[in-house]
């Protein structure tokens, strides 16, 4: 961890992958404009605009059925609106590819539900989850190379899991579960990072732990939280969107957000 | 060294390997010796060991697919009948006029049929190099065109299961019929000779042996350089989370397809070493029945292993020829009561029970392999 907190240094692994179609020379790595969609006439997303930085940590807030999740589907293909436009960078429409293309251009998504390969070692999960050719042939000849050895070595720095990287993922405490697989979505590199409840089921060492292992993402990756727990997006201490009823209620930091009337009513309760 | 990599955190292959070339040694020296002595080997005990080395290869293959892949195959034996069919054309074409109806054109069966001219699918088994290719060839082209239509229409689980089982049935029926063009309900037997070497040879038989022997040591070190390679970490991937796999890039049916046809000529080679040593291939090794006994042998001797498989269809095989002596009617309750017992009580089989005492033992985690040695291999 230490070496995440000296910002002097830029590990190789945290230098996002260059894409060549992404522009970002606005500094802007996702726009979701006038974006709305309805399951049988219940509008999950209405109207949503949300915009995220290059770089950027984002929680993403919101009572039940306020379209949380939703969001995250559309980001990832899963789910295609009805209406509205999905940019990822200045360049790629994000409407237009499928969910593996939008994967391989660098948006990693990590499910509520931790599923890592349980019978396998933590660093076999992570060499299996890096980026690169994926062929069967290139696979079964495939020899990891002391970069790539390394590039494992230090994302099992990151996320606290060196003592145990010969141990089976099976045998992990649920955090370090969620831990990994956030782990294996850094072995891809991905420029926009979607957390859903990271820190669902922790104890509190365990959130405190996956508060520094985010804020430490952030700056080399954007990343997008959705969580529940009040508690943990404040010590995240970044911009905060509410969400309400599929549209954008408020944002800001968590103090003007808390402070603002209309998020208070619907969601806060004072 | 590529065999010491193979079987590295290998205990259970280390020293099924050592045993099966203790005996690959010893077997034809106890067969050299005369039979008065007590130690002597007869030339039937000596086949018939053959004939369970060619079923070990076929069980490790069906552990391949079933136990590293997740692929429940109840119908592998398809592949080895396949295989078998493709060596047993050879050996009829060996005949030569030495049938009963001295023919020197024509098998005995298609001058019983009258047939004037051997069908164009028979051209070229005279020849012992397009038998090999053959054997590779028919079972593998054909696990591959069903595993692509398969694994693309991501069919998976017991539905998968019970469509291998169909085509090895629908296999079966299409061979019985004489029309075929593979002797029908009798196969294809009588064969005379092998490489010019008379089938009923003692030297013959011993040579059958030790090709069986020494398939099957090939056959389980190319199934270990999958398994301990990246592939067979995806394979296992696939085996416990296959959507995953898919998320974070893998084509999974590619690597269930190449795995399983890896698997299919396997055991096609299995059923070509087989056919020479028993005298016979006919329709009824297509039987379904056929393809799930080799899946009770790999669940017997513990999957995801290999020599567990290798155990698994010895131990059976032999109590199967004890019983089949001993009390015919008693076998099949005999395998059933077997079955139950050992799933009750050893779900992960005979290699189950030798690995839990190794596991007493806290593992040495496996060292980072230095750079130099990844360079070299």
């Amino acid at each position: 961890m230490s070496g995440l907190i000296q910002r002097d240094r830029v590990f190789d692994l945290l230098v996002p992958r260059i894409v060549e179609d992404l522009d970002l020379s606005h500094g802007t790595v996702l726009y979701m404009e006038g974006v709305s969609v309805a399951f049988d006439g219940f509008k999950a997303i209405n109207d949503l605009n949300f915009y995220v930085d290059a770089g950027e940590l984002r929680c993403v807030i919101g009572p039940n059925g306020a379209g949380k999740t939703t969001m995250m589907d559309i980001i990832t293909g899963k789910t295609r609106p009805d209406s509205g436009q999905v940019w990822f960078g200045q360049r790629m429409n994000l409407l237009k590819m499928s969910e593996a293309e939008i994967a391989q251009a660098g948006i990693g998504r990590k499910f509520q539900k931790p599923t890592v390969f349980e019978e396998l070692s933590v660093f076999e999960n992570l060499e299996l989850a890096m980026a690169g050719p994926k062929g069967v042939w290139t696979t079964f000849r495939a020899r990891l190379n002391p970069e790539q050895r390394e590039r494992i070595d230090s994302v099992l720095e990151t996320i606290a899991l060196k003592d145990e990287s010969q141990r089976t993922a099976g045998a992990l405490s649920h955090g370090q579960k969620q831990w990994l697989e956030i782990g294996m979505l850094l072995m891809q590199n991905p420029l926009l990072l979607l957390v859903d409840e990271p820190a669902a089921g922790m104890t509190h060492q365990e959130m405190d732990r996956t508060v520094e292992l985010l804020t430490g993402l952030a700056g080399h990756h954007s990343v997008v939280v959705v969580e529940h727990d009040m508690d943990f997006v404040r010590a995240l201490n970044s911009r905060v969107t509410v969400l309400h009823q599929g549209h954008v209620l408020a944002e800001g930091n968590m103090d003007q957000v808390q402070a603002d009337p209309r998020v208070r009513e619907v969601y806060l309760g004072g | 060294m590529l065999i010491t990599r193979l079987l590295k955190n290998d205990r259970g292959g280390q020293v099924f390997l050592a045993l099966l070339i203790i005996t690959l040694i010893a077997v034809p020296i106890l067969h050299a010796l005369p039979e008065s002595n007590a130690l002597h080997l007869s030339t039937y005990a000596v086949t018939l060991l053959g004939k369970y080395l060619t079923y070990a290869l076929l069980a490790i293959a069906v552990d391949l697919v079933w136990g590293y892949l997740g692929i429940l195959s109840l119908g592998h034996g398809a592949f080895f009948a396949l295989g078998g069919y493709a060596m047993g054309m050879y050996l009829m074409r060996q005949i030569g006029d030495r049938g009963v109806y001295g023919n020197p054109e024509l098998p005995d069966f298609m001058v019983f049929l009258n047939w004037q001219e051997l069908p164009w699918f028979w051209h070229g088994f005279d020849s012992f190099p397009f038998a090999l290719l053959m054997v590779g060839l028919a079972p593998g082209l054909l696990a591959f065109v069903f595993g692509y239509f398969a694994f693309r229409s991501r069919v998976t689980g017991v539905y998968l299961s019970i469509i291998t089982q169909a085509l090895t049935y629908a296999l079966m029926l299409a061979f019985f019929r004489n029309e075929m063009g593979f002797g029908g309900n009798n196969g294809l037997t009588d064969f005379k000779d092998i490489l010019g070497f008379s089938l009923q040879a003692d030297s013959t038989r011993i040579g059958l042996f030790l090709a069986s022997g020494i398939a099957l040591i090939l056959g389980y070190l190319s199934c270990r350089a999958i398994v301990v390679s990246r592939l067979g970490r995806v394979a296992a991937a696939i085996r416990d989370a296959e959507s995953r796999t898919r998320f974070i890039g893998y084509r999974v049916e590619y690597v269930k397809l190449a795995i399983f046809t890896f698997s299919a000529v396997l055991a096609g080679i299995a059923g070509a070493l087989y056919v020479p040593q028993v005298g016979i291939i006919n329709p009824s090794e297509f039987s379904p029945l056929n393809s799930i006994e080799i899946v009770i042998w790999v669940a017997l001797g513990g999957r995801a292993t290999l020599y567990g498989a290798v155990m698994g269809a010895l131990t059976v095989n032999y109590a199967k020829s004890v019983f089949t002596a001993a009390l015919p009617d008693a076998w099949l309750f005999a395998l059933g009561a077997m079955f139950v017992l050992v799933t009750l009580f050893l779900p992960r089989g005979i290699a189950g029970l030798l690995r839990r005492r190794e596991k007493a033992i806290p593992p040495t985690p496996p060292s980072p392999a230095p750079a130099a040695s990844e360079a070299a291999s």
